[in-house]
C-alpha cells in the first residue's frame, strides 16, 4: 500500500464515522464495498463519486438528504467539518437525550423490586397485584382523567392487549387435515416411507396477519388519548410485520420505523421527537389527503383493515374530508373509526366533519379508557 | 463486452433507446463491476423493468426475468420436480417389473428449472431481473439471501450448486412494503425520481423520432403540470411515452382542450384525477404549459 492509497482510506473511514455520527447506519461491509468503489471509479469526478459511494452507503431515499449534506461538508472543507457537524446534522444531537427515559425506567424498576414476584405471575391477566375494585376503576377511567400512577399501570396493561393477531389466508399454502391434494407432496412424502402403503397429502392456504394501516389524530383535543394509543400501537408494531402506522395534525408524519424500537421508552421517545404538530391545530381533509397521495398507490391497501383514530372535529371546509374519506374507503377491506367522544352518552354526530366521515367507516368505536382498547384488541381478531 | 467507466455503459445504454441519469449509470457501473445486486426503487413507470431490459440488449445477453407475487415460492422461483413424469416413470417400471430408486428419479431430467436456476445455469453471463420483490413476502426475501450473496442455490437431492458465471441482478421494488435490511445490505441501492424536463424530451425524441419539437415540448411540459398538480398517481415515464403514442395516433399537432379530454385515460389512471382535470380550466393548463414550453 502506497502513500496514496494509506491517505484514502484513512479519509474513507472518518467520512463513515460522519455518516454514523449523521445517523445514518453504515456497516463494516459497507465500507469495504465503499472502499472497492473508489478504486473502480474515474478519479477526480466528484459527481461519480458521490453517487457511487451513496449507492453503497445508504438504504432509502430519505438517507439521500443526510447523505448528501454529508458528503458535500466533509469534501468541501475537512477541517471545518468536526466543528461544523453537532449543529448541522439534524439527526446526531438526539443521540445524548435519548440517555434519560431508559434510566428512569431503571430507577422504576428497582424501585418495585419487592414487587417482582406477582409481576412475572401476571401473563395476560390485569395486574392481580391491585384489588379488585381499584382494578375495575382503572378499566373504566378516561385516559384524561388518569393520575401518573394510575397512567403508568394502564401502558403496562396495554402492551398485554396484544396477544395474537388476526389472520387472513394467504396465497401460499402448507399441509393440513383437510384441504387439496398435493400430488408433489405426496410423491415425495411416499418415496421417503417406501414400505409404507401411499398416503395422499392435501394441503390448505396458509394463514398469516391481516395488514393493518393506523393514523392517529394527535391535535391539542386528542394529545391524552393519542399518547396512550401509542403504547398500543408499539405493542402491535412488535408482533405485527405489516403494519403502518402515521400521525396526523397539520401534516402527516410515518411513524411505523420509530416504533419498530424493542425498547417501548426510546420508541415513543423517537416518535415525539420525530412528530412536529404534537397538539398543534387539526386538518383532518387536507392530511388525509396527502395520506392518499403519498401512500395509497404504495401501501397494499386493498387487504388492509384501516384505523382511524380521531375526534373527527374538522374546523376548515369539509368537502376534502369527505372526498378521501370516499377515495379511502373504496379501496381498504375495512375501516374502523376509533373516537373518544364516543365516552360521551349523549353524543351525537352533528359537527360537520363527523358527520362527513361516519357514512364511510364500517366500525366505530369508543377509545378512552382501558376496557373499551381492550375491546378494539379483541375486535382485531376476525 | 469491456466497460471501463460510467461513460461507456451510459453510451451502450443510450444506443439502445434507454436514457438514463447520471447516479443511475454510476449505480449500474458499480453493480456490474463488483458483481453485487442493484435494487432499485421508484414510483412507478418511471423505467426500473426497463433498465434490465436495456441492460441485456446493451451488452447483447439474455434477460431472466422473475415477476415476484404474492404467495411466490421455491418452486415458482428456483425449481420444482417433475412429478407427473416422475409417477408416470415409476408406474412404467412397476409394469415393466424393473426396479427403481429414488436416485433415480431425482436427476436433472426430471428438474424443471425456474428463472433463478436457469440464471445460474447459464455458460455465459445474463441479466436476472427480480421485478417487483416487494410483493413476495418477507420468507421469500429471506430465500433469496443466500443467492443474492454466493449466487448459489442448495437443492436438497443434488446439493450445491454455483453460478458458472455470475449474472447481473437488478431487483425492483415499488415500496409496497419496506424491505429488511438484510436484503438491502447485500444491495446496492439507487432510488429513481422523475426526470426532468429536458431528459424527458430527449427520452421522447428518441422513441418517437416522428414527433415535432412542439408537441414534444408541449407534452413534457403538460405532463411535468401534471406532477406539480400532485395527482393520486402522477403520470410516469411510461405514462408520457403511452399519450405520445395515443397522440401521434390521433393525428394531433397541437396540445387542444378536445384532443386532451379524449386521450386523457392514457395519462391519468384515477377517476378522481381524470375528475380534477376535466372540472379544472383546462385552456388555462394548456396555456401555462404553452408559456413553459417556449422556455428553455
Amino acid at each position: 500500500m502506497n502513500d496514496q492509497d494509506g491517505k484514502m482510506l484513512e479519509n474513507l473511514g472518518e467520512f463513515t464515522r460522519a455518516l454514523r455520527g449523521a445517523g445514518l447506519n453504515v456497516s463494516l461491509s459497507d465500507t469495504v464495498h465503499a472502499c472497492n468503489v473508489m478504486e473502480l471509479l474515474p478519479i477526480g469526478e466528484r459527481q461519480a463519486l458521490k453517487d457511487g459511494l451513496r449507492a453503497t452507503m445508504t438504504r432509502c431515499p430519505e438517507e439521500y438528504d443526510v447523505f448528501d449534506q454529508t458528503f458535500d461538508i466533509f469534501f468541501k472543507n475537512h477541517d471545518l467539518f468536526e466543528r461544523l457537524m453537532a449543529p448541522l446534522m439534524p439527526v446526531s444531537k438526539t443521540e445524548d437525550d435519548k440517555k434519560p427515559a431508559p434510566l428512569q425506567r431503571v430507577q422504576q424498576a428497582f424501585g418495585r423490586q419487592n414487587n417482582t414476584q406477582t409481576l412475572q405471575e401476571e401473563e395476560w391477566e390485569f395486574d392481580r397485584s391491585s384489588t379488585a375494585s381499584s382494578l375495575e376503576r382503572l378499566q373504566h377511567k378516561d385516559f384524561e382523567q388518569m393520575t401518573s400512577d394510575e397512567y403508568r399501570d394502564a401502558i403496562k396493561t396495554i402492551h398485554r392487549l396484544i396477544q395474537k393477531l388476526p389472520k387472513l389466508p394467504t396465497r401460499r399454502v402448507q399441509p393440513a387435515r383437510r384441504g387439496i391434494p398435493d400430488m408433489n407432496r405426496s410423491l415425495r412424502a411416499s418415496l421417503r416411507r417406501p414400505m409404507a402403503p401411499a398416503k395422499l397429502v392435501t394441503v390448505a392456504p396458509r394463514l398469516a396477519p391481516q395488514p393493518l394501516i393506523i393514523l392517529v389524530d394527535i391535535s391539542g383535543s386528542m394529545e391524552q388519548y393519542a399518547r396512550i394509543f401509542l403504547h398500543f400501537m408499539h405493542a402491535l408494531g412488535q408482533k405485527h410485520r405489516r403494519i403502518h402506522m402515521f400521525t396526523f395534525g397539520t401534516r402527516l408524519t410515518k411513524i411505523t420505523g420509530f416504533l419498530r424500537t424493542k425498547d417501548v421508552d426510546k420508541a415513543i421517545f423517537d416518535t415525539s421527537n420525530a412528530v412536529k404538530d404534537w397538539s398543534g391545530g387539526t386538518n383532518i381533509g387536507s392530511t388525509l389527503q396527502d395520506f392518499a397521495r403519498q401512500h395509497a398507490g404504495s401501501l397494499s391497501l386493498a387487504k388492509s383493515h384501516l384505523l382511524l383514530v380521531t375526534d373527527g372535529l374538522e374546523r376548515g371546509d369539509v368537502t376534502s374530508l369527505e372526498g378521501s374519506m370516499k377515495f379511502l374507503s373504496l379501496r381498504t377491506k375495512k375501516m374502523t373509526w376509533l373516537n373518544p367522544l364516543l365516552r360521551y352518552e349523549q353524543f351525537e354526530p352533528k359537527a360537520r366533519g363527523i358527520k362527513a366521515i361516519l357514512p364511510y367507516v364500517d366500525e366505530f368505536k369508543p377509545v378512552h379508557n382501558l376496557s373499551s382498547l381492550e375491546e378494539l384488541a379483541r375486535s382485531l381478531y376476525p | 463486452m469491456t466497460m471501463n467507466n460510467p461513460q461507456t455503459l451510459h453510451n451502450l445504454l443510450q444506443s439502445t433507446g434507454y436514457l438514463p441519469p447520471s447516479d443511475l449509470t454510476t449505480s449500474l457501473f458499480l453493480a456490474c463491476k463488483m458483481h453485487r445486486p442493484l435494487l432499485l426503487e421508484g414510483e412507478a413507470g418511471i423505467g426500473k423493468t426497463e433498465l434490465a431490459k436495456a441492460l441485456a440488449r446493451a451488452m447483447n445477453i439474455p434477460l431472466i426475468r422473475l415477476q415476484c407475487y404474492e404467495g411466490i415460492d421455491v418452486h415458482q422461483a428456483v425449481y420444482e420436480w417433475d412429478y407427473a413424469r416422475q409417477y408416470l416413470e415409476i408406474q412404467l417400471a412397476q409394469s415393466q417389473n424393473k426396479n427403481i430408486v429414488a436416485d433415480d428419479l431425482f436427476t436433472d431430467a426430471y428438474l424443471l428449472q425456474r428463472p433463478l436456476l436457469r440464471s445460474l445455469f447459464q455458460p455465459s453471463a445474463s441479466v436476472l431481473l427480480i421485478d417487483e420483490l416487494d410483493r413476495s413476502d418477507e420468507a421469500f426475501e429471506a430465500f433469496l439471501l443466500e443467492f443474492l450473496a454466493e449466487y448459489q442455490i442448495t437443492i436438497p437431492e443434488l446439493g450445491t450448486l454455483t453460478a458458472k458465471e455470475k449474472p447481473y441482478v437488478i431487483i425492483t421494488s415499488n415500496r409496497t412494503r419496506e424491505l429488511s435490511d438484510a436484503l438491502k445490505r447485500r444491495c446496492l441501492y439507487q432510488w429513481l425520481e422523475y426526470p426532468d424536463r429536458s431528459r424527458e424530451r430527449d427520452i421522447l425524441h428518441q422513441k418517437f423520432p416522428q414527433l415535432s419539437q412542439t408537441l414534444s415540448d408541449e407534452i413534457t411540459s403538460f405532463v411535468h403540470e401534471m406532477r406539480d398538480m400532485s395527482m393520486i398517481k402522477n403520470p410516469g415515464i411510461a405514462e408520457t411515452l403511452d399519450w405520445a403514442q395515443a397522440l401521434i395516433a390521433l393525428d394531433a399537432m397541437a396540445l387542444e382542450p378536445e384532443i386532451i379530454q379524449q386521450s386523457l385515460g392514457v395519462l391519468l389512471k384515477h377517476q378522481e384525477d381524470i375528475q380534477r382535470i376535466q372540472q379544472g380550466d383546462l385552456k388555462k393548463i394548456i396555456q401555462d404549459t404553452r408559456r413553459k414550453a417556449s422556455q428553455p
